[in-house]
């Protein structure tokens, strides 16, 4: 028997061993064709689609032995056939790919629909397209592009000078996401990197010891080193709050979650991958686990960290008010406890990254959201001096808050430093989900007072956060929990109450709002009831109530300005309305499915809370006449490169198109802090106007024009259009430095903020953003099923700097929170994979309308707010407001599972 | 079931003829879900072969 197979890929034959390798390894490791992305490696995701014989198959789960005489065709192929042009085109012009990890084998999937039929409907698109996932977009405008991939021929053009700010510009990085060139973290691969594999716990809590290391790694064929805690020279600590920071990158002695780290072998790659870790030598004795917030703030819970008493890590409050007063003077009082679990992000690109030893110093290219936070840990766990470890961001396949902490870094620059030799690691998905961070279990109580005429008076909120084995960003849900807790209301007297504990669960971090979307379930559920208790309309009971310019927060801020929450519930009137009328209708049949109309509010502080955030963002005028903007903020598919050069473009009044737009690098680009708290538009955007405004300046200068000139560059030729007067300036004739930057300026913005008094008092965002979602959804009443039929979702983003960029923040968002609302809770060592733990399909998320609300905020640049997080926080109370409005009670537990809301139907004599 | 009538199935016939299941408590349901969620499903599966669906 032949020991080869030979098969065809995109039209040429190929020839590779015979074995059991899956087809999206030899594509992408040994023909080279990364277009091709693997997300789970079991068939879950969807992300290696490819065509075998033109039928869309997983590629992961494809072995090379059965393709003898096959023909497969890969993004690659289409591509290069022009096949895919249209539907390329009307990904870009509808925005639909945002991180792009998906987009490949979304297109692949949709090329041969559209080879079927040319005009397909949106239940074939979403048939055909359903075993893809997506975790950003909401899949919106993925269908609506692919229906439109026959009309679209090319791309909208550039925006007018100085009028990019508020267009709907294709991102300016989409080319290569359409096309599969992307490069992520697991595509990156230096020449003979060796392959990483990490020794993990398999216990939730237990004490172990290693056994020989140095006898198994000369007895075992393909290793070359194994490494634990002992060959960490410098810190054994990290954590991405330096006072909190505990986790250590191989654990001692103790684990303390399911998942951890406790060594890791290097070796040859195919030798390393093939090997069986069963066999490592460690010997395990497990631990009575301490696995909720009661067993872990119990009197004789033993304590996780020695320095934290009663596994509490922080507490966190905000008080104002006579808060005693304020509920003896409420009419009407209503009180509610609310839980939620653990979330997993499941972006669809796993932990991956490469790196290498240059000299004395460590280059790591990786996926992370965090490239200059990544560099100071990893110099101290090396023990290095500062500068020597040097971050280049990969293209991040998703990161929705969890690539803000470390997780391949570590062991690949250790690997790399002390063995002298390149390296790779790209978790699996299990190990993804077992070992990464997740969003914070709650339990929150709460208790609101009112007057009879639906005024608030009091609310008083006591929040626990399960912050996991370790600290991770818990110190920030527990801080800014307390500000957000009573939405954007205004009350007579407000207390809230967090405390972050720990215990044997995963490292619970930062997700997309930082224990804010948990907090609005349980304020904006409650809220309902209340409105109902005194008889109010629902969203006339909100409106009474809001936040308005001029009007203290609870923490005491004021804002003259840019509180557009009111224009948010306005712009969703007559949607209720409509909605309403709708659902009285259809429900007036008594069948057994009901329509249910609900409504939530939000607001969210763009930026770190009461903590300094700065930006600094560095552009340059260079030689052959293209401005180089270094934008550092990383870009995991929100559109920070694409929102940047449009603020830079107006603020240097030229065209986009002259701009070279540098990604984040920790060697070239200055320090734009985290993607992470809504921040990039805002700080970082007004990093890139200050900046593009003094390097306009020096080019008016080199001119010698009057601040009223309109520049352009023409080649290397600057024209100054000063009136009637026209100035030419041949810049290659200007000094350069090595760089061929004929002027280079470089801005750091700090939002102004101040530090919050011992009752939580003071300023601890410059801006919020605002926003209302209305969720109309049908509930079966025998089943307990719900079908979202349609999300309507009114955000006051300031000034909306690319309304397509703004809608997919919205639809992703509205996304996520369906699948908070409906469908997911991680449960450590049960679900640690794509296919027991659901997130949404292109089936599950209905129609999303956007509605832009643009109040002008006074401080964002062109009065422009985040969006990011926001979009998501609305989302799941909406839906569990539809669910009571449609069942007559509440599901106060999420995810509303069909168990769960039969129980509520119960509840609420509906059935 | 050959040859009798949909409608001869009322509720408590079908729940007595799924009476042999036993579903499993997990993630995503519990067990009584499970069995109460099969004889909704084949309750409607017969009504809609009976045409009065």
């Amino acid at each position: 028997m032949s020991t080869s197979v030979t098969f065809d890929v995109n039209g040429a034959s190929v020839q590779v061993d015979r074995s059991a390798r899956r087809l999206t390894d030899v594509l992408r490791e040994e023909l080279g064709l990364w277009a091709t992305k693997v997300g789970c490696d079991a068939g879950d995701c969807g992300a290696c689609t490819v065509l075998l014989d033109g039928e869309p198959v997983s590629g992961c789960m494809t072995p090379v032995g059965r393709l003898a005489g096959r023909h497969v065709e890969t993004l690659e192929g289409l591509h290069a056939s022009g096949e895919a042009s249209g539907l390329q085109s009307a990904f870009l012009s509808h925005g639909a790919a945002q991180c792009g990890i998906c987009t490949p084998g979304m297109l692949v999937a949709a090329s041969a629909l559209l080879r079927e039929t040319s005009a397909p409907s949106e239940p074939q698109v979403m048939d055909a397209l359903g075993g893809v996932l997506c975790r950003c977009t909401g899949y919106r405008k993925i269908v609506a592009a692919v229906m439109d991939a026959r009309t679209v021929d090319v791309v909208e053009a550039s925006p007018p000078a100085g009028k990019a700010v508020g267009h709907r510009v294709p991102r300016v990085d989409g080319a290569r996401k359409v096309e599969g060139t992307d490069v992520f973290g697991a595509d990156r691969v230096f020449d003979d990197a060796l392959l990483i594999r990490v020794v993990r716990s398999p216990h939730h809590r237990a004490r172990f010891q290693l056994g020989d290391l140095d006898a198994y790694a000369s007895a075992t064929p393909g290793v070359i080193a194994v490494f634990s805690a002992g060959d960490i020279d410098g810190r054994n600590r990290f954590g991405v709050i330096p006072a909190t920071a505990d986790q250590p990158v191989f654990a001692e002695a103790e684990v303390r979650f399911r998942g951890e780290a406790v060594a890791m072998v290097v070796g040859e790659p195919d030798r390393i991958e093939a090997l069986d870790l069963a066999g490592f030598p460690v010997t395990w004795e497990a631990l009575p686990p301490l696995m909720s917030i009661d067993e872990a703030l119990a009197d004789d819970a033993p304590p996780l960290h020695d320095a934290r008493d009663g596994n509490v890590l922080i507490r966190g409050h905000v008080r104002r008010g006579d808060l005693d007063g304020a509920f003896a003077g409420a009419e009407v009082e209503i009180e509610g406890e609310f839980e939620t679990g653990f979330i997993e992000h499941a972006y669809i690109e796993p932990e991956a990254g490469c790196a290498r030893r240059v000299g004395d110093r460590v280059e790591i290219q990786v996926t992370t959201q965090s490239p200059h936070m990544d560099r100071v840990e990893l110099e101290e766990i090396l023990g290095l001096p500062p500068g020597a470890v040097r971050i280049v961001p990969t293209a991040v396949g998703g990161g929705f808050g969890s690539k803000l902490d470390l997780s391949v870094q570590p062991f690949l620059a250790l690997a790399a430093w002390k063995l002298g030799r390149p390296v790779r690691l790209t978790y699996t998905r299990p190990e993804s989900m077992m070992s990464t961070t997740k969003r914070h279990p709650s339990r929150q109580c709460l208790r609101i007072g009112a007057t009879r005429d639906g005024r608030l008076t009091a609310m008083d909120y006591v929040g626990e956060f399960d912050t996991g084995a370790y600290a991770s960003w818990g110190a920030t849900v527990a801080n800014r929990v307390p500000v957000h807790a009573g939405g954007p209301y205004v009350y007579d007297a407000y207390r809230a109450r967090t405390v972050a504990v720990h215990t044997n669960g995963p490292p619970a971090g930062a997700f997309r709002g930082f224990g804010v979307p948990q907090s609005t379930i349980a304020l904006e559920c409650l809220l309902d009831e209340l409105a109902d208790a005194v008889g109010v309309d629902r969203l006339e009971f909100r409106r009474r109530n809001a936040l308005t310019a001029g009007v203290p927060t609870v923490t005491g801020q004021v804002f003259a300005s840019g509180v557009g929450y009111v224009d948010c519930l306005d712009a969703l009137r007559p949607h209720f309305d409509r909605a309403r009328a709708e659902a009285a209708e259809l429900n007036a049949g008594h069948g057994s499915r009901v329509r249910g109309v609900g409504l939530a509010g939000m607001w969210y502080g763009c930026g770190n809370t009461a903590l300094p955030n700065p930006s600094t963002i560095k552009v340059g005028l260079r030689r052959d006449g293209r401005i180089v903007l270094y934008q550092g903020a990383v870009d995991m598919g929100q559109g920070a490169n694409t929102v940047m050069t449009q603020i830079c473009a107006d603020a240097l009044g030229v065209d986009m198109a002259c701009i070279v737009t540098l990604g984040a690098d920790t060697d070239t680009t200055p320090d734009a802090g985290k993607s992470s708290a809504s921040r990039q538009t805002f700080v970082s955007g007004n990093a890139t106007f200050l900046a593009g405004s003094s390097l306009r300046a020096r080019m008016l200068a080199l001119a010698g024009v009057s601040d009223e000139a309109h520049l352009q560059l023409d080649g290397p030729t600057l024209v100054a259009r000063d009136r009637d007067a026209t100035t030419e300036l041949d810049l290659r004739a200007l000094d350069a430095d090595d760089g061929g930057m004929v002027a280079v300026t470089s801005a750091t913005y700090d939002p102004p903020t101040t530090l919050l008094d011992e009752d939580g008092q003071g300023d601890p965002y410059a801006q919020f953003g605002f926003g209302a979602h209305l969720a109309e959804m049908d509930v079966d009443l025998d089943l307990g099923t719900v079908v979202p039929r349609r999300i309507t979702a009114a955000h006051d983003v300031g000034r909306a700097v690319n309304p397509t960029l703004i809608e997919g923040q919205i639809e992703g968002g509205v996304a996520q929170g369906i699948g908070m609302a409906l469908m997911e809770e991680f449960l450590p060592g049960r679900n640690e994979n794509l296919h027991d733990y659901l997130i949404p399909t292109i089936g599950d998320v209905p129609e999303v309308v956007s509605i832009l609300v643009e109040s002008g905020d006074p401080v964002g640049p062109y009065g422009a707010k985040g969006i990011g997080e926001h979009s998501l926080i609305p989302t799941a109370p909406a839906i569990l407001n539809a669910i009571r409005d449609a069942v007559g009670a509440g599901v106060r537990r999420v995810p509303a599972t069909p168990d769960r809301v039969l129980a509520a139907i119960a509840e609420g004599g509906t059935r | 079931l050959v040859g009798r009538s949909p409608s001869a199935f009322d509720p408590p016939a079908i729940s007595a003829h799924l009476s042999s299941l036993s579903p499993i408590d997990d993630v995503r349901a519990t067990a009584d879900y499970r069995r109460a969620a099969a004889a909704v499903l084949v309750s409607r599966a017969l009504a809609d072969l009976g045409g009065d669906g």
